[in-house]
């Protein structure tokens, strides 16, 4: 829903604003209306808490790409590589946020999309992301498993990808993982 | 109503409060971080590479306005906000001055620039916020998840993204503005935003 304050300016805008997407005479009059207006001023806080925040977060889903910038930023994470139906235990790093699962051994070359289920070793559903990222040659979903999620989940999780080639959906592999903390 | 004046004193009145000093004087300038710390941050946001960035400008900026109030250096104290900005702009171009210079300065001794830009390991925004993003982030699909990470990530622009993507510069504005108001709307039902 597009949103207005009281000068008239539209959500999309204070997004812009914060993309940098918009000409230099639009960026300098939202300037204006951040520091003169109180009402301009707490409508763009909220959309750069928005857009600052989901720069600094990272996504539980990620992609090769993203894991490699991960690294190169000297992101102090613990690797665990995992193939189907195997149950293992998994620690974070001393110090760090970043337990990083690679679930491999994935049939996806003919893949349309990838969803990911968790749920808790009884069956019981936890969260379901739909329209993961995956690497299709590789056969492997990454997962950016963080200290802070122990706030949300129980530690032992098993994690089910579902594979979807046009409208048919399955599923195609589970682990298990004992988090530690 | 000589109560509300107190709690919302002007722009003015806490300029005069400042300058003058004594006990008032504390409370004065807490009111003038409140009202224009998070402000600074936001303009930094825009205009400097990266979080950390905005926030030391945020700092620098509250440090340069509180000075001059305290020495009454503010010509005119009811456009105080414009001041603000004004600081706001002349910082972030100094800081971006010295960063090309740096820059420039590695490039002749052939240096390696840093691989990455360090981020503050208290966000502005509470952790919390970031916390709650990343499992909003879940929720959006692969295009739109890209789209966020690089432009408020890596900033990259519209044109940019567009090719990387491979669709049109006018669909990430869309796609941008979807997906932020998917994050908005998973952050207002968490109570994260409003």
């Amino acid at each position: 829903m597009t949103t207005t304050c009281s000068h008239g300016v539209v959500s999309e805008s204070w997004i812009d604003f914060f993309a940098r997407d918009l000409d230099e005479e639009a960026g300098r009059r939202l300037e204006q209306l951040l520091f003169g207006c109180t009402h301009c001023a707490a409508e763009a806080e909220r959309w750069g808490a928005v857009a600052g925040g989901a720069g600094m977060a990272i996504p539980p889903v990620i992609t090769t790409d993203a894991l490699r910038a991960l690294q190169d930023r000297g992101e102090l994470m613990n690797e665990n590589v995992m193939q189907p139906d195997e149950h293992r235990r998994a620690t974070f790093p001393d110090g760090g946020r970043l337990l990083i699962h690679r679930l491999r051994g994935l049939e996806l070359t003919r893949a349309d999309r990838v969803n990911l289920a968790l749920s808790t070793p009884s069956g019981a559903p936890l969260v379901r992301f739909e329209d993961v990222p995956f690497d299709r040659d590789a056969g492997e979903v990454i997962i950016a498993c963080q200290r802070h999620f122990g706030e949300s989940f129980p530690e032992k999780i098993v994690f089910e990808i579902e594979r979807c080639i046009v409208d048919q959906v399955g599923v195609v592999a589970t682990y298990g993982v004992d988090h530690v903390y | 109503m000589a109560a509300a004046a107190v709690e919302h004193p002007s722009n003015a009145e806490l300029a005069g409060r400042v300058q003058a000093g004594g006990a008032e004087a504390d409370a004065a300038e807490t009111e003038v971080c409140r009202r224009f710390l998070q402000r600074a941050r936001l303009y930094g946001l825009r205009h400097l590479p990266s979080v950390t960035e905005a926030e030391d400008l945020a700092q620098r900026t509250m440090e340069i306005v509180l000075t001059a109030l305290r020495s009454g250096r503010v010509d005119d104290p009811e456009l105080l906000d414009r001041y603000v900005l004004g600081v706001c702009r002349n910082t972030a171009h100094a800081m971006r001055r010295s960063r090309e210079r740096t820059a420039e300065a590695a490039r002749q001794l052939a240096l390696e620039s840093a691989a990455a830009v360090e981020q503050p390991s208290e966000p502005p925004w509470g952790t919390q916020v970031v916390k709650l993003l990343t499992l909003c982030l879940g929720g959006l699909s692969r295009r739109e998840q890209s789209v966020v990470q690089l432009s408020f990530s890596e900033w990259q622009s519209s044109a940019e993204i567009a090719e990387q993507l491979a669709v049109a510069p006018g669909n990430v504005r869309v796609i941008r503005h979807r997906a932020l108001r998917k994050l908005r709307e998973c952050m207002d039902r968490a109570g994260a935003t409003s």
